[in-house]
């Protein structure tokens, strides 16, 4: 026999306050510091100060962005905490936190932070789906914010899992724009730092699905722009009549930078299907 | 410090423009119709045994020697493996032979009714699916005429798809070609010469109008092509040849 | 930096929620848990790095997990148990997944004993998901994984998960079809389906779906051991072409938690779908072009959607059809080529007309044709075609290759 309990926090118990960063910021609640320090994986540390004679509870919210002095990525919450503290204790804690700006370095240890604010509410609403679908891929977190901060397409949202699908199928909607047919991937950065973005795409995938009315052999090429074929990314050979699905694969390492189309073709060079990919 | 700034950045300006316009080669897979192929590449492996071919393509590419990302090729073939054990084989233009590459990879899909053989292209050549051949009878005996010599014989039929071509440099009067299964609508040329040195070609060209076919061929049987004068057309210009 | 957390005064209250009993089961290889062993410091409120360090490090993981589960076994050691927890909230596990549990030295899910001046932070891991970015099916809810099974009144079952469709206008619908009796349309015209021969007809439905789109559903039709000598295909009516395709199939397979087996037949769009039975042994045809003749081409009809293609054996010189029925409502239709590259078109005709001669097969005769993939026998008997050609029309071939 074991007995199990679950934490719940009070506030009434023990006369601490919950509230929210935002507000024990704007009360004067709190003071902060955030510093840069490679930690499990992380790297925001965020050192808090309890000014009160309270304790207090403070709840980092998902969605807030940290801005740095410099030319410097800002951090972007991707995962809400909770920071326990007592009358006018200190504490340092490390964040979730992802690169809020694809452009720019990924922070030193002696970049400087000088204010927060809370970052669109399409960025707060895709982060709390993120956090309720209990999704832990911090890669995922990342592709999620550069869609919201620097515009990156849909497409290099990369979801693999049922439930990393259902949280691109949620942005989706959120956003009233079709779920991507395919996925880009980019390279890691060379800099080894996975919140820097190399911007070099290496892989589209996804799938095509068509109908054959009889037996054949099919290609799927790859035409730019001019409508000049450029590539045959695969072949398909004694395809079966009906529907069948393509997958694509097409490694991008020798595509130059462009708008295309990915055409199936029967072997008589008759096209069955096509779509439009970005490279 | 600025001007440093300054070449910095031009520098790294240049990358990325240099890094979004690679030049590009391009590249082009084209799968063979049996009419292309049938005359050009005798469906014979390196040890000289016949192959039956199930399907022929042809990489082109133009800029590099050899892709860095390869062409995928996948055959389905049914569970009820309709093409067993086939192989992927090169066409060898020194050997002028079909030469094995590495095994395709077969994999039953999830529903364990298709599967499909996996390889892919990297070089520009002539690559093909091949299943050997399992008749394994003796092949097919030519016979000339008494006085003739035979100089090229040419076979080509589908179904499966096989090709001979050969070029006798000392002709003869009877040969043997590894040709198993015949198909009464294949194709057929043998070249003759005779002594005084004109060039003969068959009549006609269909493989049925020379062997009867009805019965079929047992294992191990030969078949015999026995050539009369009456089945032969002399052949006035032989320069096309 | 400072690594240390500092005491903090109580702010947390243990909240007796629940009593849960439950054993460890050491067999059970499908729960697989973690754990960090913290061993309590003279300063029980004090965690040391290493402990923080291991926290920190599973703290992704522990996200993604139902709980996790700080347990203790002497008073003296909830305080180090209480920071841990502390600890957790920092690392954003949500409160309401953390648990707090004082448990005897006896052994806990974990498979660890836990003395006196340690605690132990578990968890359940979840397991990797497999990864498979092929599939575009959404499951948002954990009931999705349950599959909805609609039973019909002839034993049809109709299989489909409920929440693909929650956001549809529609769940989808199957309706089996007598293949006797039916007054099914096809098109806009008012061509009615003849079902050619019913016998070989083993299921024939419609599926309608309001959503059509790639959502891939299943009608499980049950499974007679008489089936199993049969060749099977699936088909569907493609409205465009007019005819009857292959289909995705799946041979049968038990439904879990029932005896009965079924045929499992994947669809993913609306329309007719229909399980076809060949008989290997008792309907093969052999029909024999005349000497000095092969077939190029031979099919046999019944009805303007129901084809059978012959397979050339004998180098082309024959034909094997393999038939559900021989009836006389048949008719024929091929080509054949001639030893001159002449080919030679037969009219559509009744085919006891057309290869009407009839003779019989060698016994001695070692060969076999190859149908559908499979090696059968050819029938004792095989119809000769007439050297007569109605309706003919030829058509010189040039070139032969």
């Amino acid at each position: 026999m074991v007995v199990m309990t679950v934490w719940m926090i009070t506030t009434a118990s023990y006369g601490s306050t919950m509230v929210t960063f935002e507000d024990a910021i704007k009360r004067g609640l709190i003071s902060y510091h955030v510093n840069t320090d490679y930690v499990a994986n992380r790297s925001m540390e965020l050192e808090l100060n309890n000014n009160s004679n309270n304790p207090v509870n403070v709840q980092l919210e998902a969605g807030r962005i940290f801005y740095a002095t410099q030319d410097i990525q800002p951090y972007v919450v991707t995962r809400p905490s909770i920071i326990a503290l007592a009358p006018h204790a200190q504490d340092e804690v490390m964040i979730y936190a992802r690169c809020g700006n694809s452009s720019a370095k990924s922070p030193l240890t002696d970049t400087r932070f000088e204010r927060t604010s809370m970052g669109p509410q399409l960025l707060v609403q895709a982060l709390n789906e993120l956090n309720n679908l209990r999704i832990n891929n911090n890669s995922l977190a990342q592709q999620v914010v550069w869609h919201y901060t620097n515009g990156h397409s849909l497409n290099s949202i990369i979801v693999y899992s049922d439930n990393e699908k259902e949280l691109l199928k949620r942005i989706c909607d959120n956003e009233n724009a079709e779920f991507p047919w395919y996925q880009k991937h980019y390279a890691a950065s060379q800099t080894g730092n996975d919140l820097d973005f190399s911007n070099i795409p290496t892989l589209i995938q996804g799938d095509m699905q068509v109908v054959l009315t009889q037996p054949t052999n099919i290609q799927i090429k790859l035409y730019n722009s001019d409508g000049k074929s450029v590539k045959t990314i695969s072949a398909f050979l004694n395809q079966p009549a009906g529907q069948c699905t393509i997958p694509l694969n097409i490694n991008l390492s020798d595509i130059a930078t462009g708008d295309y189309k990915i055409v199936i073709e029967n072997d008589a060079g008759v096209k069955i299907d096509e779509r439009s990919i970005a490279v | 410090m600025k001007k440093r700034a300054l070449i910095m950045m031009v520098c790294f300006l240049i990358c990325k423009v240099a890094i979004s316009q690679t030049p590009q080669e391009t590249s082009d897979l084209r799968i063979l119709s049996f009419d292309e192929w049938s005359n050009k590449y005798s469906t014979l492996d390196d040890k000289n045994k016949i192959i039956n071919a199930v399907s022929i393509c042809e990489l082109t590419i133009d800029g590099k020697r050899c892709l860095d990302n390869p062409v995928e090729v996948k055959l389905n073939a049914d569970s009820k493996m309709e093409f067993k054990n086939l192989l992927w084989y090169r066409w060898d233009i020194q050997k002028k032979r079909w030469v094995k590459e590495s095994s395709p990879k077969f994999r039953i899909d999830r529903n364990k009714k298709n599967g499909a053989y996996y390889t892919a292209i990297n070089c520009p050549g002539v690559y093909g699916f091949f299943c050997p051949d399992e008749k394994l009878n003796s092949g097919l005996n030519i016979i000339a005429p008494s006085g003739c010599k035979i100089l090229t014989v040419s076979v080509a039929q589908k179904n499966p798809s096989t090709a001979y071509n050969a070029l006798y440099e000392k002709p003869t009067s009877k040969i043997n070609i590894p040709v198993s299964d015949l198909q009464f609508a294949g194709f057929i040329d043998v070249e003759i010469i005779d002594k005084a040195g004109k060039h003969y070609g068959l009549k006609k060209n269909l493989i049925g109008a020379h062997i009867d076919l009805r019965n079929g061929f047992d294992r191990c049987e030969s078949m015999n092509l026995k050539i009369s004068r009456n089945d032969l057309i002399e052949k006035q210009n032989l320069s096309n040849k | 930096m400072k690594r240390q957390i500092k005491v903090n005064a109580v702010l947390f209250m243990l909240g007796a929620l629940s009593i849960l009993s439950f054993k460890s089961n050491a067999s059970d290889t499908t729960k697989v848990y973690k754990n960090i062993l913290v061993d309590v410091g003279r300063k029980p409120e004090v965690l040391d790095s290493a402990a923080i360090d291991a926290i920190r490090t599973a703290s992704n993981d522990m996200f993604a997990a139902d709980f996790v589960t700080v347990v203790y076994s002497d008073e003296s050691d909830k305080k180090c148990a209480d920071k841990l927890g502390y600890l957790l909230l920092a690392e954003g596990i949500p409160p309401s997944r953390i648990a707090m549990e004082q448990t005897a030295l006896t052994t806990n899910p974990a498979g660890k004993i836990i003395k006196s001046g340690q605690v132990l932070v578990y968890y359940k891991a979840s397991g990797v998901e497999k990864k498979n970015p092929t599939t575009l099916v959404y499951n948002p809810d954990p009931l999705c994984a349950k599959d909805t099974l609609i039973k019909l009144e002839n034993g049809y079952s109709l299989k489909y998960r409920i929440c693909d469709y929650l956001l549809k206008s529609g769940v989808p619908a199957v309706r089996s079809i007598d293949p006797y009796n039916n007054n099914e349309k096809f098109s806009e015209t008012l061509e009615k389906y003849n079902t050619v021969d019913a016998s070989s007809i083993l299921a024939f439905f419609k599926i309608e779906k309001l959503a059509n789109d790639t959502i891939m559903d299943e009608v499980l039709i049950p499974y007679k051991t008489s089936m199993s000598t049969k060749l099977l295909t699936m088909e569907y009516f493609d409205a465009n072409s007019r005819m009857w395709l292959p289909a995705q199939f799946k041979y049968p397979r038990k439904a879990i938690n029932e005896r009965q087996s079924y045929l499992c037949c994947p669809v993913s769009t609306s329309g007719y779908y229909r399980i076809m039975a060949l008989d290997q042994n008792k309907n093969a045809l052999l029909i024999r072009a005349p000497k000095g003749t092969a077939f190029t081409s031979a099919s046999i009809q019944k009805s303007v959607y129901c084809n059978w293609e012959g397979t050339p054996v004998n180098g082309g010189t024959a034909m094997l059809f393999l038939l559900p029925k021989l009836t006389d409502d048949m008719t024929v239709q091929y080509s054949i080529i001639d030893d001159n590259g002449k080919i030679k078109y037969s009219g559509v005709q009744d085919w006891e007309h057309m290869v009407g001669h009839q003779f019989k097969i060698k016994t001695s005769s070692k060969n076999y044709g190859v149908v559908h993939g499979l090696k059968v026998n050819f029938p004792a008997k095989g119809y000769q075609v007439y050297d007569d050609f109605d309706n003919e029309k030829t058509v010189t071939l040039k070139q032969i290759k």
